[in-house]
Formats: C-alpha cells, structure tokens, sequence
C-alpha cells in the first residue's frame, strides 16, 4: 500500500464549518476538522496532543506531523486535537476543548495574548494539568505560562514575583518593546548547549522545554514530528521508559536561520544582500524578464513561522505578481518579533537603501509583534530607510466568506492588533491579502486584493524614481453641503490660500504647473469659475466631459451603481449626455471638486443609505484621476470628504467596498486637521490614505463686547466704590438691571429683579452678588475660540502663538515636573490655585477678581517669552533659544530677571519662584519650537516623493505636545491602552460631580444617563468618557498583565456608595470604527452590573433589565443591552444632514431617523455583529431622566459642528417617557483646567455668546472672506439644529444674531458680497428658525429677512446686479 | 456520453485492445478482465508514474503535501496535488477507437498517449491531473523539486509539448475545454479574474456570497462534458495568485500555427 492510501484511511477531512449564524461571532470553523485519528484497530500506544494556538499556519503542520507518526511509528500513534484561539468563543468549544484535554497526554498552547480566552484556557487546563503528562506553553499571557508542566519545570511564579520571564512582559512595555521575544529566542539559542551538559533532573526538563520550543519554532511538520515523539518519550505515561518510539525519527531540529532573505524560487537562505542580488539579478531577473537596470525595488517581510511551515502561498503570490509586472522584489524574514534589525540588515546594498517602497505581509507593528512594541524603535528605522511603508494583513479568525459577508469587516482583535498597532509605526494602507482557508487553516492569496496592492505598491514606488517635471497631481477639494457658498469646505483651513501656497512650493520643487494664478481669489474664480452659480449648474468649471461609453467603459462596477441611481449618466455631475468632472488644470496639477453623495436632499436615503452607492458623477470623477488624467497621486485637501465615508465594510475593504473601488490604485495623500485624529484614522482605513495633519488655528480668549464689556466696567468700578454706603448700591442696582439686559439672569438664577434695590442688601450680600455676575463674565471672557483659519505653510503670528502657550501653561504637568503658570503664581502669594478656582466658581468676589489678575499676568508672561522670538511682520520663524546651556544661571548669577519674571512683576506678581518657572518656560519654549517647526508643505512634499511620512499622535496640542509638529501621518491609539489610570480618576471625578449636582437639583439620583461616546474625545483624553460609563454603573477598568484594558471588576455598593446607575450608550460611527472592543468592554460592564445580585433600589441597571426582561421575553443578560451604534458601515444618525437641508416635516421624522439609524446594539457575547434592536434602543431610553455629552476641546463646541446635536436624544427621550418629561442635558466641559458641569441650555448661551455673537469671532471670520461667511452660517445653523433636537436656545440667541448680521446694514451687505450662498442660507435658517416656531420676533424683523432672501434670490439668479 | 455523438465508431476498451490500434492499458500489464472491474486503469499507471518520480523519502512528503494541501478554494495546481481517488471509472469505458493519432509531437520527449487515452475515454479527471503533473515535469528541475511552476517557467515550455496537449483537449471536448478556449473566455471578462471564475464555473454561489469551488475535502469541479461550463478545465492553481494562470494563457503556443496542424 503506499503511503498515499495509507494517509488517505487515516485521515478523512469532513467539511464541516462550524453552526454558521447561530454563534454570531466570526469564527465559524470547527476544531473538529483538525482531529487527526489514528488508524482504527491500532493497536500501538496512543498519546494524546490538543493544542490552542493563535497562529492558524500551524495547524497544517502540526496535522501533518501527526500523520507521519501514525504512518512512521511502530510502537505508538498519536491522536491530536487543535484549537484556535478564537474558537474558544463559542461554549460549545469550551466544552469540547474541556472534554479533550480531560483525556490528553500533552497540552501545547502558543500565543494566547487574548485576555478573556486566556482566561478561559486557564479556566479548562488549570484543574486538569495534575492529569497531564505534560503542559508545553511557548509565549503567551503570564497566567497561561504558569500552566507549563515538564517533570520538575514549570514557571509557576510567572508573572506574580520577580522572574526572568515575568520581567520581560511587565510594566516597560515602551522600554523593553519586543525584548521580550528576543530574548526568549537568545536564551533558546544558547541553553540547549549548556543544558545538555547538566545531569539533573532538573536541567534535563528545562532542557526539555528549550528544545520543544526550537522544535515550535522550527515549524515544520518534521520538527514537530520530533518534538511530539520528544515529549512522549519523555513524559508520556505508558511511553516513557517503554522503548516504544522509534528514536531515529527524533532528529534534532532542523532551524532555518533566524532571519535572512528568501525567495520562492531561490534554493537557499540568503543571509547578505549582496549574495542575494548576485543571484537575484543574474539570474532570476533575467528569467522573469524584469529588467534590472530600471526595475523599481519593493522591500517585503515575512513571518518565519510561515516559510517553516511552508505555509507560504500568500507572499508567494504577491512576490509573482510584483515580479510580473516588472518589479524586483527583497522578501526578508524574522524568526523574532523585532523586524528592525533585519531590516536595517538586508533593505540597504553599500550603504544605500535598495528598496523602493516597503510592505509587511506579518500584519504586525515593525517592532514586538503582538506581544510589547516598541514603536520609537520602529519608527527610528523607517525614518532612516525614508520610504512609503505599507502594512497588510492576512484573515486570522475569519474565513473568506466570514469576512465577505461581515459588514464589520475585520475581526476587531485583529483591527486592534494587526491595523491600530502598525499605523503606530506609520504603516498605511491596511488591505486584507491573504486568508485562512476553512479546511486546513492554511494561508491562500485573495487574487483582487493582491493585484490591487502590487499596483499601488508600484505606484508608489514609481512616486520615488519618477522625476518631478513628469509628475500627476490630482488636488481633490471638499463641497459641502453641496451647494456653491461651500466649495473649498474643510475644517478650519483656508483651502483656497493654501492650495496657492502650495502650488508654489511645488514649482520651487521642479513640478510642471503651467501658469499659477497670482491669488487666492484668481485660483478660486478659475475652479468656480462664477462664485454666485449653483453649484450643481455647469457654470462651475468643466475639467473634462466623459461620454458615458467611455465612463461605462473605464469603471468595472458602474453596472452595481445603477440600482439606486439608475442608468448613467444620471442628474448629478452630469450634462444630461455626459459626465462632468469639475475643475481645472494647471500643468500637471489638477484641481477637482469632489461630488457630494448627492443624497443630501434626499429624506428616504438619509434615513436608509446604509446601502446606498456613490452616484456615477462621483464614480466618473475618480475614474477620470485614475484612468484619464492618470494621476500619480491624489492630495485630499483638508478635513474632511465624502470618499472615506461611503458605503462598504467598516475595516478590511474588500474589491466590492466603494471607498476602495474609488480610490482603487491612486496613491492618496489626505490634510487632515490634526485634532481629529479619529476621521483621520478611518480615511487611513477606508481609503488608504497617508494623512498629513495640520494645525487648527490657535484659540483666543473670547473677550468681552458691547453689553457685556459695559457690565465688566461696571464691576471694576464696583470693587473701589463698594464701601461707598449710596455710591455701592447704586452701581450695584445698575450691574443687576444690565446683567438683566445682557440675559444673564438665565445663568444666575438668583438674580434680584428689576425694581429690588441693593441697598437692602449687606456689603456681604452685594460683594457675593457681584462676585456671580463677575464670575460669569470671566467665564464668558476667558473661554477660548478658534481665530481665523489657518493657511498651510504660513508660520503662526507672534498672537496666535501667544494663545497656544497660554494654554499650554495653564496645565500641570506633574510626569514631567512642571506646575502650571497659574500655579506658579498662586503660590507666589500664599495661595493654592484649586481653591481659587473652586471660590471663584462659587462667586467669591475677592478670588474672582484674584482669579482674573493671575489670568493677565499668565498672558503677559508668556507674552514676553514669545516676544523674545517675534520678528518684525508679527510672527515667529524660528525660535531664539534662550534655555541654552548655562545662559539662565548665568542671568541668575547676574541677578538679571527673565523677560517672564520682569512681565510677573509688573501685573504685580513679584514673588514668583525661578526654579518652578524655569521648568516650564523652558518646556513652552520647546514647544513654541514645534509649533513653527511645522513640516505641513513638507509632509506633502515628502509624501510626494515616494518618502515616510513621519507618523504621530492627533489630538489637542495643548494636552499632548506631542501632536506637534504638524505635517504627520497621524494616528490614533492603541485602542487597548485606554482608558488609562488617570482617565479613570478624571472621570469618577466628573461623575461624582454630575450626580451630586443632580441630587442637589431634584433631591434623587438619576435613574438612567444617556450617553453619547465620541471617537476623537476618547483619543484626546485616552477613555475619559468612556470611563465615566463605567463610573456611572459602578465598575471598574483593570488593566491585565501587559497593561491592556481588558478585564472589569465590579466596584461593591458599600464602596460606591450611591445607587448603580443605568446608562444608554450612543457610539458614534467612528467610535465604533476605533474602539469595538472597548464597545465590548462597556457591554460587559453594564451586564455584569445587571446581573449582580443586588437589591433593585441600589443598583438601577439590574432593576431595568429584570423589567424589560419580562416586557421583551429575554434572558437578563440579553436585556441588559445598552451599547449602540450605526449599522456597521454607516455614520451619524442625518440628522445633521437633514437640517442643514432644511429636507424635514416635524421633529417626528428627526427623532424616527435617530432612532432607527442609532439602535444598532453591540453585544460582547456576539461581537460580530451589530443587530438593530430598535425595540431594546427605545425600552432602555424611556427611563433616561438625563442626558450626558462631553466637550473636549474648545475648538469644536456645540455649534461648531453638526454631530453634537446630531446625536442628541433629548427630545427623543422625551417622546418615549411615559411622563412625557424632558429629560435635564447636561455638557462636561472637560477643556479648561476645572472641569466643568453646565446644562445644555448653559452651554449653549455659552457657545452663543463667545462665537456668534461675539464680534472678535465673526470679524475674524469675515477676514478670510468666503470661507468665513460660511463659518458664521454655520454656527447659525447649528444652533437651530440645538432647537430641534432640544428646545435648549434661548430666544434671544436668534434676536441678537438677527441684530448683528441682519439689521446691520452695513453688516448684511458685506456677507451678501462675501459670500451670497452662504448668506442666502443665513436668511434661510433666520426664517426658518422662525417658522418652526424656535424664534419669537416682530412681524418687521421677518419681513426685512423675506425681502433680503428675495434680493439674494434674484442677485444669485442673476435677474438683479 | 454525448462525446461520442457522430464521431465515429465506440467500442470498449477491451475489443480496443483486441484491434491493436493504440493501447491505452499498453503501458501497464496487459488489461486482464479486471479491466472490466470498477478501477480505472490510469489511475493505477499514474501512481506507479508518481512513485516512480520521487524517491521513497520524498514520496512521504509529496504524499503529505497531498492530503495538507491547501488547494480546497482554488482550481488547483499546475502542482503535485492529490492521487485521483480510487473512485469507480465507468463501467461502460469506451474509447475513440479512431480517434487516438500515432503521432504526438514533444519536443521534450515526453509520451502523451496516456493523455489522449483518458481523454478519449472522457476521463477528464484523470487527464486534468496529468495536465497539470505534465506541466511541472515540462517546467523543468526547479518546478519538479518545489512541485510547483513558478510563472517564469511557463515560457520555457515548448509550444511543441503546449500544443498537443491543447489539441488532445481540444479534440476531445468538441472544443469545449483546453487553454485557448480559456484564454478566449478570459479576453471577454476584460482580464478580470473573478467574472473569469464565474464564466467558467470555477466559483459558485453560496449563501449569497460567490466563493471558489473546492478542491480538497469533497472535489467540487464537473469533470463532464455535459455540466461543466466551456473553458471549466483544465484547472490551474491560482494557490500562489493568479500570475501563473495568467502566463499559462500568454503562452505563445495558443497564437501559433503549430495549434492549427492536424493530430489526427
């Protein structure tokens, strides 16, 4: 019989794929597809080997060495069980993965980084490992190392006292990085040798494991024959001193070496470059037909484990398709998790990098894999190596068709691991490459994925070695809403100006840019061509009209377009015969406008476009870059677009997801606005692109103005005259009536009325009421906005500057050891700051105005600093160091002040101490130095020159400098890392604060919050709000072993004090993208709060769940759902989107749209999936009597933006209650150095007054002109958009806005000549706001808007000059 | 077998065997009345070939590569891949009689009558894995160690050699299955390879998602002339990506005269 019969009787595959569906989880294969038995009758000694492991390639080996024993071996078989990590998901596993190892011989685990399966190995092996013959565990969690078991060697202290490998994993995650690893292998390498010279029993066992674990390493099916052959030998009860293993077939194990490069076709391991290219040049390129002298050179790295176990088919077919289409290719491998070495060693020939372009096939960060990076190291050698470093990944827990028909996409443990981490490193463009294939695990190529990536790896490889003169550019601008007034839209950028500082840039640089135009304003007439056109009419330029042959021709997929928009060439982008694409050329640079998703307007698509497609207009623009102008690479300008937010999966595109079907093979480079790093991280994700942040203009104090500035007058003439027994009380009679007049009395309740007269009142109780009326105004004075917009490439003004300082200033920094300025000079006189603060707040006149006078001198202090640096047109270009070595001791020892001591002294601060504030000047002078050194041009250059673009955290400069300098491929964080410990400490503070503000209000505490859970917050404050989640239901984060968050304990209710509170939790779509497994963390709290057997009264959650248990028919569990989101793939609820069209009926259809988009819920015990359970949505937010959102940075507030009350559930709530009661809303301000708690409506007085009515706001917004017109309508819009969803704007909000830019004549006609479409909208949303009822005003107010909107109306038609 | 409709005269292999035309079984000990049994003749010549080929030791691992090998989601292999099953070849074995020619050009010196048998015999099966086992021994000495052709092996094929196993398919299909006729069906989906997979039913629908058919575990392609669709075999592996099917298809013999010269 040959063997083939044999192994064919011994081994028959079942197809058999697990209960599709039912599990909800990816993994739908079944361990029982893995058991190798041996033949039956056998009647040699059987051991028995079950396994976990979460590198799939070694299933096929450890199948096939089974196989070998049970053909080769006389004296005994093997029968052999495998499990994958994630199985362990499904109980149903559990209990057969119990069931095995309660009859196994031999345990081997690998990997097990995974904190809940860990555990859940433990759980099974732990009290069954007395049974076992032998527990072989190679690196994974302490908990699980612990289970090893060789004779006399185990490693019971892992992790628990000091220990060589328990050192390794904890704590310095950052400092060791992937030591651990290679240690590991260091220690592996060496201790054979010397071990085999111990005779003790003792050493023979370490011995023992060091070889098995050469033997895993080693891989292949022959090692691993002899490394189970080992260790039955060894340890096997009834083997073990039997002489039943043919000993021949224990070989030592064959290792390949541990790094190298290597070829498919080559005979053998390369360990120089040089040698590789000897062979590589003369004579495989030849034979491929790739020409060497012109070839581009793509780097590739593998993982060792899958050239051991010939599990290599996947970079097989990359290296094919590279070399197919002309390129050389250098494959290196590691057998170790540091790639860095490896690739310092072998992408270099003669000191000169060799490769073009970078990709790695491991889906790992460059440096720890898995286990601990080290992301400094990392990007230390790509940064030296200066080339587009790309990061694929293969399917791990999924199979094909799990991961096709997922709308998540990827498994989220692999987004955490294998796409979060590496963009760390800067790798861009995660692309699925490879997956598992269901049967025998092993690694198979997706062919349209890995066509896709050799085309784009070309393509930038191309970017490298072509000249600049020869170079593409295709500039795509934003437009929205899609209207005219919003060409040119994105977040706080001068697009316009900055495209024309940068078109001159590229010309310095050699590009080909015809004539530039010499303005901003003449760039902008040629792409609009007539500012006051429609924006959907062809008066916007035409670059290029495409027949539709030649669309339908050029664009594979427009025949899947047609479902939801019919036939091309279709209304939108379109002349009725072909398409349009808007813009225009200049040289080799185009500038096109994006089309909008064009379903704007459209109630049934805002409501349902989860499946909605781009429209062909917007197909045929992308068509055009890529196949007709034939771009080299796409600039997106500025934050943010419409490609990365259409349809398709969430993470892992596949060919079929429009974001990748779009952008297909254009390298795509993307300004995005360095505060939002979370829609930074999902354009990286979903439309492969390398972002290059830019820095939001600074924020300015909001100052005081007309009503307000008068009233502060008042208040400073108060503190001389208050002993004044007539004069005190007569000002404080008028401070009363103007306070009155300036509607202040909606912020301080107790607020005397008109006709009460002060003098009835104490000095005391006069000082408390002035203290209020101050401690408003300073409020309103100090909170900070945003100024202008920001020009890329143009340095800060010495101003902007300032404010960014200040800011920076005004927070502690204990890690680094620096006290805040306020601090500082607190102290100087005696006092503590937190306690000025907390008097100020409650009014105390004297630590108000104290309060005030520090503010001042912090800005004149660091005023100074910065005016050390301030040239002579106002700003800084570079900065004059003044911290130089030696230089302030040396002015010290000269008795000579710093410029910021001299400045304290003169706001009357003397006394502050030179020590603290050496320290911090010294670090706000490096920070003013990242500040100018912003590399925003540079990035884009680099980026355009096939170079790395240098990655760094997003987020808000002020908190975390580290975003500076701009100009970086931005990332978000490693998702597991938050929230951290001081996160945690800030949010049970703010949750103590709003509860305790509540029970003061109302005397109870709230039954139910509802929270909304952004994604750039969480970044900016690393899980702040997320922890406040958990605050509220009494549980609390536990960081495990490696100091990922992963586990929970509950906080018992004699700690916590008070009730458990029961949440409703809203993630937005991003969030949800970033964070699915901290969804999965909060889902686990919550029902881990529901299900602690607690009285009803003390714990709320559970008391919700039993009830909606029995009203909805489900287990506790189940009912405890309370973590929602968008349907996988879509974003925002449109509500947003449906008032900025003015597209609705009645607030119905608002609160319908949230409610049906947003009730999407996440369930840890299925995380999979996002189920619509609009029924649990609604039965959770009926007991919400208080709505909860945080504010982190002062540059996107409430009326900044749409999403905040997008997501907003007042109404919502109050629609479901069966009181019909409005829930309160209140807002964290968590962006001032005190956190704050307001109400909504608060708030949004706050907001209104500080921006738009404010005239340093609007002014400033005027000066930039077009944009800036835009801004102001905006905020307008936004706050109505408050009205709908929370009847929270005072009216005279609107009054007041319609007094600034309406009745002002002059006013009116510079918005209408600025901007007459954004100004249109601006009469729109005032009448609008009107006739919904949100504004109460006289009859002549709205006649002079129905008459202006006329005017506009004609003038944009044309009808009127 | 609709292969036979109006293409001469049928008669089992046996009475072939009695006229002395070709002999398919010449290559293995004479057909005795197990001939008539429920084995295919070929599939036991092919695993004598097969073992011939590899020394015992390397069998083992051939033989592991068979069973591990991962090939279930593709058209497998220009690739060692497994021993066809011993599965019942049909009772009713009939061959072409005429239709066998005497003279199969190789350049390479490599004998296709073992082809043409199964082929007459309308064993696409086994003649599909003799493609591909061909093809690896045509690819050269680097090919046959890593039992599989890397893609620029397949122009050192010669157009001789692609050529007659083209025609064998060709003729044998009525023109319905062999390289150019793929290479026709190829043309028509604009190079794409998955509308490429559907036209020839490499992938099929399930569950609403298209997936490849399987190799491995239950054989999912149609080795009959009746169901499979034109251009459905021969397979080639796209295990390694698609670049190697692609270069099968550029390979000059589909363009050259020498396809047009009769074979038979």
């Amino acid at each position: 019989m040959s063997m083939a019969t044999l192994e064919r009787k011994t081994k028959k595959p079942k197809i058999q794929l697990g209960n599709k569906g039912e599990s909800g989880m990816f993994t739908d294969s079944s361990p029982e597809s893995r058991r190798v038995i041996p033949p039956s009758q056998d009647t040699r000694a059987k051991f028995k080997v079950v396994y976990v492991v979460l590198e799939s390639q070694y299933q096929a080996a450890l199948t096939q060495a089974c196989n070998m024993i049970n053909q080769q071996q006389e004296g005994v078989s093997v029968e052999c069980v495998g499990y994958l990590l994630e199985e362990l998901r499904d109980p149903a596993n559990v209990e057969k993965f119990r069931q095995d190892v309660a009859t196994a011989n031999v345990f081997l685990g690998s990997l097990i980084f995974v904190q809940e399966l860990a555990e859940k190995v433990v759980e099974v092996v732990s009290p069954l490992r007395e049974n076992l013959d032998a527990a072989v565990v190679f690196p994974s969690l302490p908990e699980v190392m612990r289970l090893q078991k060789l004779g006399s060697f185990s490693m019971a202290s892992m992790g628990q006292k000091k220990s060589i490998i328990g050192d390794f994993m904890k704590k310095q995650r950052m400092q060791q990085g992937a030591k651990f690893e290679e240690d590991m292998l260091k220690l592996v390498r060496t201790l054979p040798e010397i071990l085999k010279y111990l005779p003790s029993d003792k050493a023979k066992d370490a011995r023992s494991f060091m070889m098995s674990f050469q033997y895993w390493l080693g891989g292949s099916p022959e090692n691993l024959s002899s490394m189970l052959l080992m260790l039955a030998d060894t340890y096997c009860k009834g083997i073990k001193g039997e002489n039943l293993v043919n000993k021949a077939d224990i070989v030592a194990p064959i290792l390949l070496p541990d790094k190298g490069i290597w070829h498919p076709v080559a005979d053998q391991i390369f360990d120089r470059p040089s040698a590789y290219f000897e062979w590589y040049d003369k004579v495989h390129c030849p034979a491929a037909g790739i020409d060497v002298e012109t070839a581009p050179t793509i780097g590739i790295l593998v993982q060792k484990s899958h050239i051991n176990t010939r599990d290599e088919c996947h970079y097989t077919a990359l290296i094919a398709d590279l070399e197919a289409r002309g390129a050389r290719v250098v494959t290196i491998y590691s057998g170790g998790l540091d790639f860095s070495g490896p690739l310092e060693e072998f992408f270099y020939l003669n000191g000169y990098p060799s490769v073009d372009a970078v990709i790695n096939l491991t889906g790992f960060a460059l440096v720890g894999g898995p286990a601990s990076q080290n992301h400094e190291k990392a990007v230390k050698v790509l940064k030296k190596l200066n080339r587009p470093y790309l990061c694929a990944l293969p399917l791990v827990f999924q199979t094909f068709e799990e991961w096709k028909k997922s709308e998540l996409g990827l498994h989220p443990v692999q987004v955490a691991l294998q796409v979060s981490l590496p963009e760390i490193d800067g790798a861009i463009e995660p692309v699925i490459f490879a997956g598992r294939e269901g049967l025998t695990g092993r690694n198979v190529p997706m062919s349209d994925r890995i066509d896709l990536l050799a085309e784009r790896l070309l393509k930038w490889a191309t970017l490298r070695r072509k000249e600049n003169k020869d170079k593409k550019l295709a500039v795509t601008v934003f437009s929205f809403p899609p209207d005219k007034g919003n060409v040119g839209t994105a977040a706080y950028l001068d697009v316009f100006g900055s495209i024309q500082e940068m078109l001159g840039n590229l010309k310095k640089d050699g590009y080909d840019m015809g004539e530039i135009p010499e303005s901003p304003e003449a760039l902008m007439d040629a792409v609009l061509h007539d500012k006051e056109a429609k924006y959907d009419s062809p008066s916007l330029n035409v670059a290029y009209r495409m027949p539709v042959d030649e669309y339908e021709k050029l664009t594979p997929y427009h025949r899947d377009l047609e479902e939801a928009w019919g036939k091309a060439p279709g209304n939108l982008n379109s002349d009725g015969q072909n398409m349009l694409v808007f813009g225009k050329q200049f040289g080799n640079v185009f500038i096109g406008v994006q089309p909008t998703f064009g379903y704007e307007g459209d109630p049934m698509r805002l409501l349902f476009s989860k499946s909605a497609s781009p429209h062909h207009g917007f197909a045929a623009y992308y068509t055009y870059l890529e196949k007709i102008f034939k771009a080299d690479a796409v600039l997106h300008f500025g934050t943010h677009g419409s490609l990365e937010f259409m349809p398709g999966k969430q993470v892992g595109m596949s060919g079929t997801c429009y974001p990748d079907r779009l952008i297909n093979s254009i390298p795509n480079l993307y300004y995005y606005a360095a505060n939002n790093p979370s829609e930074a991280t999902i354009a990286k994700r979903r439309s492969y692109s390398a972002t290059i942040s830019y820095l939001t203009p600074p924020a300015e104090n909001a100052g005081l103005y007309k009503g307000l500035k008068e009233l502060s007058e008042l208040v400073k003439s108060y503190q001389g005259l208050r002993e004044n027994e007539s004069r005190g009380p007569s000002i404080v009679n008028s401070i009363v009536a103007s306070a009155r007049q300036c509607n202040l009395d909606k912020d301080i309740k107790d607020l005397p009325a008109d006709d009460f007269d002060t003098k009835e009142l104490s000095i005391d109780g006069r000082d408390a009421l002035v203290g209020k009326v101050y401690r408003k105004l300073m409020e309103i004075e100090s909170r900070l906005l945003p100024c202008g917009l920001h020009r890329i490439g143009v340095p800060p003004t010495a101003a902007e500057a300032v404010a960014t300082l200040v800011q920076i200033a005004t927070i502690d920094r204990p890690d680094d050891g620096i006290k805040s300025l306020p601090r500082i000079i607190a102290e100087s006189v005696g006092r503590d700051i937190d306690e000025i603060y907390a008097n100020a707040d409650k009014g105390v006149l004297d630590d108000v105005d104290l309060l005030y006078r520090i503010t001042e001198a912090t800005r004149a202090a660091v005023g100074a600093g910065v005016a050390q640096s301030t040239d002579s047109e106002g700003r800084v270009k570079e900065v004059k160091p003044v911290f130089e070595q030696g230089m302030t001791l040396l002015q010290g020892m000269m008795g000579q002040a710093s410029p910021w001591k001299k400045a304290l002294a003169d706001s009357g601060f003397p006394n502050a101490k030179e020590e603290s504030l050496s320290p911090l000047f010294e670090y706000l002078e490096f920070c003013l130095k990242q500040v100018v050194a912003d590399n925003e041009m540079g990035g884009l250059l680099q980026g355009l020159n096939g170079e790395y673009i240098l990655p760094g955290p997003g987020g808000d400069p002020i908190r975390n400098p580290g975003v500076l300098p701009t100009g970086k491929n931005m990332h978000s964080l490693d998702p597991q890392a938050i929230p951290t410990k001081p996160a945690v400490d800030v949010a049970f503070k703010v949750v103590d604060r709003l509860l305790e503000r509540t029970k003061a209000d109302t005397g109870d505490y709230p039954q139910s919050v509802a929270f909304t859970l952004w994604g750039t917050d969480n970044i900016k404050t690393y899980g702040e709000s997320l922890a406040q989640v958990m605050a509220l239901v009494g549980v609390r984060p536990v960081p495990d072993a490696i100091g990922r968050v992963n586990k929970l304990e509950l906080i018992p209710l004699e700690e916590l004090g008070r009730p458990r509170v029961d949440v409703v939790v809203t993630c937005s779509g991003i969030f949800r993208d970033l964070f699915i497994n901290q969804m999965a963390l909060l889902d686990r709290a919550v029902k881990m709060a529901a299900e602690a057997d607690e009285p009803t009264e003390m714990n709320f959650v559970r008391a919700h769940a039993l009830q909606s248990a029995k009203e909805l028919g489900l287990s506790v569990r189940d009912a405890a759902t309370r973590v929602f989101s968008n349907a996988a793939g879509s974003y925002s609820a449109n509500v947003g989107l449906t008032i900025e069209n003015g597209g609705w009926d009645s607030e119905q259809q608002l609160q319908e749209q949230f409610l049906s988009r947003k009730s999407f819920a996440f369930n840890a015990d299925k995380p999979g999936e996002m189920s619509h359970q609009t029924d649990l949505f609604k039965a959770s937010l009926k007991t919400v009597d208080l709505t909860f959102q945080n504010l982190d940075s002062s540059e996107i507030s409430l009326t900044d933006v749409s999403h905040y009350y997008d997501s907003d559930p007042t109404k919502v709530v109050q629609g479901l209650r069966d009181d019909g009661r409005k829930p309160t809303s209140f807002v964290a301000d968590t962006t001032t150095a005190t956190a704050q708690v307001r109400t909504l409506s608060e708030t949004v007085r706050l907001d209104a007054r500080t921006k738009l009515l404010n005239p340093k706001f609007y002014e400033g917004m005027m000066k930039t002109g077009y944009e800036g017109v835009r801004e102001i309508t905006k905020r307008l819009r936004n706050t109505m958009g408050w009205s709908a969803t929370s009847g929270e704007v005072d009216n005279f909000v609107y009054e007041d806005a319609n007094d600034v830019f309406i009745k002002d004549e002059a006013m009116r006609q510079r918005l209408l000549e600025t901007n007459p479409n954004s100004f249109r909208d601006m009469v729109t949303t005032f009448l609008e706001a009107n006739g919904r009822g949100y504004w109460d005003t006289s009859e002549e107010n709205i006649k002079l808007l129905q008459e202006l909107y006329q005017d506009v109306e004609d003038k944009i038609e044309g009808v009127k000059p | 077998m609709t292969g036979s409709t109006g293409m001469g005269v049928f008669v089992p292999v046996c009475l072939n065997a009695a006229i002395g035309i070709y002999l398919c079984a010449a290559f293995q000990q004479l057909p005795s009345p197990s001939l008539l049994s429920r084995r295919s003749p070929f599939s036991s010549t092919l695993s004598r070939l097969r073992t011939a080929r590899f020394p015992s030791s390397v069998a083992l691992s051939a033989s592991s590569t068979v069973t591990d090998a991962p090939p279930s989601i593709a058209p497998s292999a220009i690739e060692s891949s497994p021993l066809p099953d011993l599965e019942p070849s049909k009772t009713d074995a009939v061959v072409e009689v005429a239709s066998i020619p005497e003279h199969l050009p190789s350049e390479a010196g490599k004998d296709y009558r073992p082809l043409a048998c199964m082929l007459a015999k309308q064993d696409f099966k086994e003649a599909d894995q003799f493609t591909r086992d061909m093809l690896i021994e045509l690819a050269g000495p680097g090919a046959q160690m890593r039992k599989y052709v890397y893609f620029t092996e397949v122009r050192k094929i010669p157009v001789t050699d692609m050529a007659t196993i083209e025609r064998l398919w060709l003729h044998y299909s009525n023109g319905r299955f062999g390289y150019s006729v793929q290479k026709k069906v190829w043309k028509t989906c604009r190079a794409d390879f998955q509308t490429f997979c559907s036209k020839v039913g490499w992938s099929k629908m399930e569950d609403g998602i298209e997936r490849l058919r399987r190799w491995f575990g239950e054989n999912e392609f149609m080795y009959d002339l009746d169901k499979a669709p034109r251009g459905h075999l021969p397979l080639t592996n796209t295990l390694r990506g698609t670049t190697l099917f692609k270069e099968v298809l550029n390979h000059p013999a589909w363009d050259s005269d020498v396809l047009q010269e009769k074979l038979f």
